[in-house]
């Protein structure tokens, strides 16, 4: 359980006139076990707001809080930012650097359950079979190369190695973006469960409306480096007050927006995840 | 070129006229190749820094190297004060830089001369040398490169291709003394290898200092030629031992340029094929530059030897003398020199591929 | 398996990783076995480097004929014009020059990784970290610039012409080739999703860059050592040539050209020769070997 806010949090790219604030003295609270999504367009800043929530980039100003206290001093130190990463974690985008292409997917998964738990090389496989299982996963696939599986479950595995910490908050940017509809819903729901379970927080950032949605209880909208709206989902998507909010909706709303919801929806429906047939891994592998 | 029309639009568009702004406007847009060439003089420095120090590194006493050990006290102090190596390290420093200042690189140990005049005699003709092997490469690496990628030619093609694979492991002395053994000792095409000129004919008299530029302005016809012939083999030599870098630079340039959807797009059109070729070789060409300019690094080593192999009498056996005569003075400055050199190159070929591709600027860079 | 002899410091799978082969290639597909008998010239020459210069027919420093006897039963390669056997002298020879050139390719290899990496990692950095990484680099590009035989003749005549030196010389010329090619991999790999990735697992920066950046980085710089090995044994051979190699009468094959100059100005073409198809060989040779393992393809 950890709360993450923003505080007046600004990042600027760029020096003189060619300096650009991709980040605007943004405030958004993250409560423990909320699940907030955060959408915007491309370019809206939204994606080094969550760089700067799990301290990968510093900011220019204003303050990231760990449970009401700053993170800054904490991320000075090997050992405090072993013990914040421990506690908050982040997913990125798939894209086929997302593992150490010269190592095995477990062995990107026991870099963090021994450095950040301390567990042993055992503790770990065992942590990691565990992990695994929960997200649905074959563990055949974690002593293979991350090019030698397919997209879809590289990004499980990604989830796995953020959650093998038992993280207590998750920032998620782009998770599902890449992914097909069908597998979508799988990780989605299987983020779900893990929130629902362990009661840790989320942040979920994407562009996708539909599958933001579906996962989160708050909706931040972010357009052009400050934040336009907050509130409910419910209320956001229901009556929302900006025009941009308005204008992202209507994007959305097109024809076929029903019908994708409806899509991630009934992709999500086997709750007890598909084993992925290996002829499609085959297939997606020489594509 | 483009101050005019830069200028004009930013005081339309902030309509702002003041002659202030517009020169930090034309020093922003000109940045690129300002900031290229201020840097020269100090990119010399520190050459000739690395230059100093690497004197001050030598172990053991260097002036007992050059004096033997018998010499004696007046002869070692004026040695060693020929070397600049009298005096507290600072002093020495302060001295060096004074007299770089100068342009004067110090006094040959071995034959009492300026360095500058040494060099000032014998190395224009060692970089023409270099620059008639770069000309002549150049222009076959393009006809081989054309023949080889954009209009190949069964067999043709794959012989150009596996010389290009040979590209820095053709040893330039190698080659000149099999084209001595082949042309000389042989087939008796070539001539003696010692000089220049046949010796019955006298040198033209020195106006650049280049000496087959001088032997031109002389317009006697019958140097002109004797001259060629003695530069045949030697630039033939160069040539063949150099020219593989650059093709094979050029070679994967343009077979990777081919492949790409630009030119497809073009060839889609229905553009005629030397229109494509045309293209293709000009987005080529900036990689190409840059090569030009490492081959006559590589050329000018080459001259050197050559030069040396040829008893040229340039700057190569001066070299070798100073080698063996342990003239520490004379590498030094030559070091200096030949880097002085280098860099000038270096900047040239800078500024040529930044005017041909305009995101090899620096600051160029669109995003973070 | 098969990969084990493979002369990289990483533990790469056999399969090539994908990231680096999707960009280039015109191949069909990447070779995944090595090539056996493309090691066999290789092997030779390293067999001939270490006892040839205790099987040689003749001492290799010692007049051993009539001076300018013509390649023959009994000096196969003839006799130079001082009388010395060439085959026994180009024979010796192989052991020094492969064992400079040998030296030469790891030395110039490790300072190309450390620099690169540490230019590589630490350059767009701000503070004086970034400021020394830049100006470093700088230095490196400075010192491509200037002719390569130059740089090693004034190192040689300097220090003096000593195997050490040699060794020296001839690696600071041409590690700044490896700094480049390890220091744009680097750039490259910098980027990459895994390091964000590693960072979040609690892996210090500089673990991340020995455990991470350094085996995806070294690819083009180990392909490299080929072209080096030619380049060091041509450059070593070029300062013999041009008197600033070591003393007479060591057997080096560029001295021992240099000598057949004269020789070939008179006609013998056998003193020159035989050193220089044995250097031509050697590198073509240890070429042969490197293209016999499977690589993703390299630009240069």
């Amino acid at each position: 359980m950890t709360a993450l806010a923003a505080e007046r949090l600004t990042r600027r790219f760029g020096h003189g006139r060619r300096a650009h604030t991709a980040v605007d003295a943004v405030d958004v609270e993250f409560p423990a076990g909320s699940r907030t999504g955060i959408v915007g367009e491309s370019g809206s800043g939204k994606s080094t707001l969550g760089l700067m929530l799990v301290g990968l980039d510093r900011p220019n100003g204003g303050r990231v809080l760990v449970d009401g206290d700053d993170l800054a001093p904490r991320m000075r130190t090997q050992a405090g930012r072993r013990a914040f990463r421990r506690e908050v974690q982040l997913i990125a985008q798939d894209t086929s650097s997302s593992f150490d292409p010269l190592r095995t997917l477990r062995d990107a998964l026991r870099t963090p359950a021994r450095q950040l738990v301390g567990l042993s090389i055992d503790e770990a496989d065992a942590r990691i079979a565990e992990t695994l299982g929960m997200l649905g996963i074959d563990p055949a696939f974690a002593d293979r190369y991350p090019h030698e599986v397919s997209g879809g479950q590289r990004q499980r595995f990604a989830i796995a190695r953020a959650l093998v910490v038992r993280p207590g908050f998750v920032v998620c940017d782009e998770v599902v973006s890449a992914l097909d509809v069908s597998v979508q819903g799988q990780v989605l729901n299987s983020l779900k469960r893990y929130c629902a379970q362990t009661g840790a927080g989320l942040a979920f950032i994407s562009h996708g409306l539909p599958a933001t949605a579906f996962i989160s209880d708050r909706l931040v909208v972010m357009y052009r480096g400050v934040v336009v709206e907050q509130g409910p989902t419910e209320r956001v998507i229901a009556e929302p007050e900006h025009p941009y909010t308005r204008h992202l909706l209507n994007a959305h709303r097109g024809p076929g927006f029903e019908e994708h919801r409806a899509e991630v929806l009934a992709g999500s429906e086997p709750l007890v995840p598909a084993s992925e047939p290996s002829a499609g891994i085959a297939r997606e592998v020489t594509r | 070129m483009t101050t005019a029309a830069f200028s004009g639009s930013t005081a339309a568009e902030h309509g702002r006229s003041s002659a202030t702004v517009r020169t930090a406007d034309w020093f922003r847009r000109q940045r690129w190749w300002l900031l290229r060439v201020i840097a020269l003089p100090f990119q010399l420095l520190l050459f000739a820094l690395v230059a100093f120090l690497l004197v001050r590194l030598i172990p053991g006493d260097p002036v007992l190297t050059v004096t033997g050990n018998q010499a004696t006290d007046e002869q070692y102090a004026r040695i060693q004060e020929q070397m600049g190596l009298s005096g507290s390290l600072s002093d020495q420093l302060v001295a060096y830089f004074a007299q770089l200042l100068r342009f004067d690189l110090g006094t040959s140990l071995l034959t009492q001369r300026p360095l500058l005049e040494e060099f000032g005699q014998r190395l224009p003709a060692t970089l023409e040398l270099a620059t008639m092997a770069l000309v002549v490469s150049l222009l076959l690496v393009g006809v081989a490169a054309y023949f080889a990628v954009i209009r190949p030619v069964p067999v043709l093609s794959a012989a150009i291709r596996g010389y290009a694979r040979a590209a820095g492991a053709i040893p330039d002395f190698a080659v000149g003394v099999l084209g001595i053994f082949l042309f000389y000792a042989t087939l008796h095409l070539s001539p003696a290898p010692l000089g220049r000129l046949s010796p019955l004919l006298s040198t033209a008299p020195t106006v650049t200092g280049l000496p087959f530029v001088d032997t031109l302005l002389a317009g006697d016809p019958a140097r002109t030629t004797d001259m060629l012939w003695h530069l045949a083999l030697p630039v033939g030599v160069l040539v063949i031992a150099h020219s593989a870098v650059v093709l094979k630079l050029l070679v994967g340039q343009l077979d990777d340029e081919l492949q790409k959807p630009s030119t497809l797009f073009r060839v889609s059109t229905g553009a005629s094929h030397a229109t494509v070729a045309l293209s293709v070789f000009r987005r080529s060409l900036p990689a190409a530059v840059t090569m030009a300019g490492t081959m006559f690094g590589y050329l000018v080593g080459g001259a050197v030897i050559v030069e040396a192999l040829f008893a040229f009498g340039g700057m190569g056996q001066y070299l070798t003398e100073a080698l063996a005569g342990a003239d520490l003075t004379a590498m030094q400055g030559f070091l200096v020199a030949i880097a002085a050199v280098s860099l000038v190159v270096f900047l040239v070929v800078d500024i040529v591929t930044m005017l041909l591709d305009p995101r090899r600027r620096p600051g160029a860079q669109t995003e973070a | 398996m098969t990969a084990t002899t493979e002369p990289t410091a990483t533990t790469a799978p056999t399969t090539t990783p994908q990231a680096t082969v999707t960009t280039k290639t015109t191949d069909a597909r990447p070779r995944r076995r090595v090539i056996w008998w493309r090691l066999v010239p290789a092997a030779v020459l390293a067999v001939l480097a270490l006892i040839g210069p205790f099987i040689t027919p003749y001492p290799a420093t010692r007049v051993s004929g009539t001076s300018g006897t013509a390649p023959g039963a009994e000096y196969w390669f003839g006799t130079d014009s001082t009388g010395l056997d060439v085959f026994s002298q180009t024979l010796a020879a192989t052991q020094l020059n492969v064992f400079i050139a040998v030296s030469v390719v790891l030395l110039a290899t490790l300072i190309g990784v450390v620099l690169g990496l540490a230019i590589g990692m630490n350059e767009s950095r701000p503070g004086p970290g970034g400021l020394t990484a830049r100006g470093t680099g700088r230095i490196v590009d400075f010192v491509q610039a200037v002719p390569s035989v130059i740089v090693g003749l004034v190192l040689v005549s300097f220090f003096g012409a000593s195997i050490g030196t040699i060794v020296v010389a001839i690696a600071v010329i041409l590690a700044p080739i490896q700094v480049r090619l390890v220091r744009a991999e680097v750039l490259r790999v910098r980027g990459e999703a895994y390091l964000d990735a590693a960072r979040m697992a609690g892996t210090s920066e500089l673990v991340l860059t020995l455990r991470h950046v350094l085996p995806n980085s070294v690819r083009p710089a180990v392909a490299n050592m080929s072209v080096l090995f030619g380049v060091s044994v041509i450059l070593t051979a070029a300062l013999g040539f041009l008197g600033a190699g070591l003393p007479p009468p060591t057997a080096e094959w560029g001295a021992m050209i240099a000598r057949g100059a004269t020789d070939a100005a008179v006609g013998r073409w056998w003193p020159g020769a035989f050193p220089a198809l044995a250097l031509v060989l050697a590198v073509a040779a240890v070429s042969l070997a490197f293209s016999a393992f499977p690589r993703a393809g390299s630009r240069r």
